[in-house]
């Protein structure tokens, strides 16, 4: 079935194709960069006059609590996995520990017993 | 005129208001699937669906994008990845990035792969006694994905890769947007420190003007429907609450992936890790958006031609960017077709 082209389809057609062609010229484009770079310069320049106003009064800048914060952050999340993860290796090897420390009693026990029921033959023979 | 007032003391403000902006107004985020958290580290939390408890499949690890709230791989009744999932009887895990602060500008692009991604990568395999988990990445999550996978190879069972770019020259219109004599992230993030969440809003909103205003227009047209107000609030929601990108990782990733198209050109170090997708063995699961304007198919593409795996799909849904996930109709497909994949294989990953 043919689909009928409303007005509204119409309307969408011709802002897609104007803003296509728009975001694809290079004139605009390098018209919105240079606009760009300039506000990022700006600000850029105001961060530097408040850090200098900062290091003035001999106090860390903003960006200097950031880098502190981000590597606190980074060293205790690292910290905190490591240990857990050392934490549940121990209680895995302290498991297997007793596993094998309950296998080898019984293993002993066993040969004890046998001991003990061979000596007890023993003795029952020699009386005999 | 003294009607008017009369109803105005009775009426609550809203009930004045269009159907569609009384929507808008009262819409609230109901969650979905059952979770509990299983690490945190920093903003970062990691979920786990509660169901089911143990299973014998292979672990999921479902990364989203930095840029958006997680919830888009949980988010209604109907289309939820992580629901989807665990019913299908997989142990899912899903990562939410939490909302980064301004100290969080000075975390690398590398950080996160080496840190984060690795952290829980490790903390999963411990949970299931050795067992590594598959990565299935959406967007910028599915580049962070394959390229933790280049990194750790031994570490990941599979990866499922959605919609996530390679070839960054063919990323259209926001490969333009980002060439170098035009954007400077590194001046950029200088100057504002962490992205702001509206300047990517922005970004994205402008590729398609004209579809911003289809959009409203049918939301208009329909707004007595309030299932279909439902749907699209929903859809809206997540879209529009977005969270600061880490000024430093933004800089990186722009730079490296797409002015220097260094994953591409299989020249991206992640310190001392060449992240080559030739070095990525296990199998791969590329998935493709047939419209998608964000990431055209053609750019995603790549990574099935370019992975070292011998075990390579790659498969293309109707729909966009957003759509493969959030559309009733694609979703279902989009399920069945990770499940029958995940099933295939699922002796190879619990070898």
């Amino acid at each position: 079935m043919k689909k009928t082209v409303t007005r509204e389809d119409q309307f969408d057609q011709l802002i897609a194709n104007y803003f296509d062609r728009l975001w694809a010229n290079p004139f605009y484009l390098s018209m919105m960069g240079t606009n760009l770079k300039n506000l990022f310069a700006l600000r850029q320049q105001w961060n530097k006059q408040l850090e200098e106003l900062w290091s003035l009064l001999q106090l860390p800048n903003q960006q200097m609590q950031q880098r502190m914060m981000h590597l606190l952050n980074t060293l205790t999340s690292e910290w905190r996995f490591e240990q857990e993860e050392m934490n549940a290796r121990l209680s895995d090897i302290e498991a297997e520990l007793a596993e094998i420390k309950s296998l080898l009693q019984a293993q002993s026990d066993k040969t004890e017993k046998t001991v003990a029921s061979g000596k007890g033959q023993k003795k029952e023979s020699s009386n005999a | 005129m003294p009607e008017v007032l009369a109803k105005a003391d009775v009426l609550e403000p809203l009930e004045w208001a269009t159907p569609l902006y009384a929507a808008q107004q009262r819409y609230q985020r109901k969650p979905v699937t059952p979770m509990h958290a299983v690490y945190t580290e920093n903003k970062l939390t990691l979920w786990k669906t509660n169901t089911p408890e143990t299973s014998t499949k292979v672990p999921l690890l479902l990364i989203p994008a930095l840029i958006n709230r997680h919830y888009i791989l949980d988010l209604n009744e109907t289309n939820s990845l992580c629901r989807a999932l665990s019913e299908k009887g997989y142990e899912v895990y899903l990562v939410d990035w939490g909302t980064p602060g301004a100290e969080d500008r000075w975390q690398s692009f590398a950080e996160v792969i080496e840190g984060p991604i690795h952290r829980m990568v490790r903390k999963i395999t411990r949970l299931h006694k050795g067992q590594a988990p598959v990565l299935f990445g959406y967007c910028l999550g599915g580049i962070l994905s394959m390229i933790y996978t280049s990194c750790f190879p031994e570490r990941v069972a599979g990866l499922i890769a959605m919609t996530a770019p390679v070839d960054f020259s063919k990323a259209g219109v926001m490969a333009l947007w980002t060439e170098k004599q035009y954007l400077d992230p590194q001046g950029l993030v200088a100057a504002m420190g962490n992205v702001p969440p509206e300047l990517i809003q922005n970004g994205f909103v402008s590729l398609k003007p004209a579809q911003f205003l289809k959009k409203w227009r049918t939301a208009w047209n329909k707004q007595d429907n309030a299932a279909f107000l439902e749907g699209f609030f929903t859809v809206e929601n997540w879209v529009n609450d977005n969270i600061p990108f880490p000024g430093n990782t933004w800089a990186e990733y722009i730079q490296w992936l797409y002015q220097e198209n260094r994953l591409y050109h299989d020249e991206l170090w992640i310190g001392a890790h060449h992240a080559s997708l030739s070095k990525i063995t296990c199998p791969v699961l590329s998935i493709l958006a047939e419209t998608d304007h964000i990431v055209p198919p053609e750019s995603a593409q790549p990574l099935h031609d370019m992975a070292g795996a011998k075990d390579k799909t790659s498969l293309t849904l109707p729909g966009g960017h957003v759509g493969i996930i959030a559309s009733g109709k694609v979703f279902p497909q989009l399920v069945e077709s990770v499940d029958s994949w995940l099933d295939k294989r699922a002796e190879v990953f619990t070898r």
